[in-house]
């Protein structure tokens, strides 16, 4: 065992140094090369050749590494970036305070029954679903809508 | 910077861990056999017993060296014929385990010991070289497994069959070869 670790380590070295261009990353990958080596070696097959095996658990080391660098680099990045979409802006913030407003404004102007047929209240009238009163809902939406067409436009 | 010796003395370390985890892979086959023989109530202790044994003694063999590895792997396949073998014989004539001496259910525990001889002096001539007397004990322990119904008399029909098997196979080869 002292004499592979020997001869192999600074192979190892020079190996994982030009896949990942990172000392320290080098010497962590070569480590963990070499342990694996030395955990799966007494089931090695004798027929095959030892050097190409131990570089094909360097690659997928090295490889691993890569791709573990590659999201880290990736999170970092995600994180450094502001959240769009969940925070509103105060342009966005006061245009909504305006329609609430607006809206108000306008079911202010309905009766006492077309709220309740709305469900804006809570009366008797709004939870049976019967036939009529889905036609006296449809009614009171009617009301609505021209209500604001009236105070707003068709726009 | 790391220290040399430091990476060896853990290297080291690994390979004795790698070796240990190979040697008890042979649990993963080793256990379901040996549950499966003794799920049958005859002859269940001496059964048991030599499931005990054949599992101490594969695991030391394949830790030890790799010709232990060939022992264990040569033994468990020559002992497997005559595990399943005998396993059938005592469903098909149950009067086997009550048997004496000098029976059929004897007779046919040496040849099937023989056929199982044979396949572990034609392993030894190929290219895999394990040390013959342990793969013999592998292939009479598990041969045991099967045979334990069949009493004494059955397992050393089954020992000196594999013996005489492994002779008269490697004499026939050497004259051949």
């Amino acid at each position: 065992m002292p004499v592979l670790v020997e001869q192999l380590w600074p192979v190892l070295m020079r190996y994982a140094e030009r896949g990942l261009r990172d000392a320290q990353a080098a010497e962590d990958v070569a480590q963990e090369v070499l342990f694996r080596i030395s955990s799966r070696i007494s089931e090695f097959d004798r027929n095959r050749d030892g050097l190409s095996w131990a570089f094909g658990i360097a690659t997928f080391e090295i490889l691993s590494q890569r791709k573990r660098q590659q999201r880290r680099r990736e999170t970092l990045v995600a994180e450094a970036l502001p959240e769009t979409g969940s925070a509103e802006s105060t342009e966005d913030a006061v245009i909504q305070a305006e329609l609430h407003a607006a809206l108000a404004d306008a079911l202010g102007q309905l009766s006492p029954e077309d709220l309740a047929y709305l469900n804006l209240v809570d009366d008797k009238r709004s939870s049976p679903a019967s036939p009529a009163a889905r036609k006296r809902r449809q009614r009171a939406l009617d009301r609505l809508r021209t209500i604001w067409r009236s105070i707003y436009g068709q726009s | 910077m790391v220290n040399l010796e430091t990476l060896t003395a853990r290297s080291l370390r690994h390979y004795e861990l790698g070796r240990l985890r190979m040697a008890l892979r042979v649990a993963i086959v080793l256990l379901p056999i040996a549950a499966a023989c003794l799920l049958e109530p005859v002859g269940r202790e001496a059964a048991l017993c030599c499931a005990v044994l054949l599992l101490l003694g594969s695991v030391w063999l394949r830790f030890r060296n790799r010709a232990g590895v060939e022992s264990v792997t040569t033994g468990l396949l020559a002992g497997g014929i005559p595990l399943v073998a005998l396993s059938l014989i005592t469903r098909v004539d149950p009067g086997c385990a009550t048997a004496g001496t000098l029976s059929f259910c004897t007779g046919f525990s040496l040849a099937v010991g023989a056929v199982a001889g044979a396949v572990v002096a034609l392993r030894e001539s190929g290219s895999i070289t394990g040390n013959w007397p342990f793969t013999v004990a592998i292939a009479v322990l598990t041969a045991g497994l099967g045979c334990a119904r069949l009493g004494l008399a059955g397992l050393v029909g089954v020992a000196v069959g594999i013996v005489v098997g492994r002779v008269s196979t490697r004499s026939a080869t050497a004259r051949g070869g």
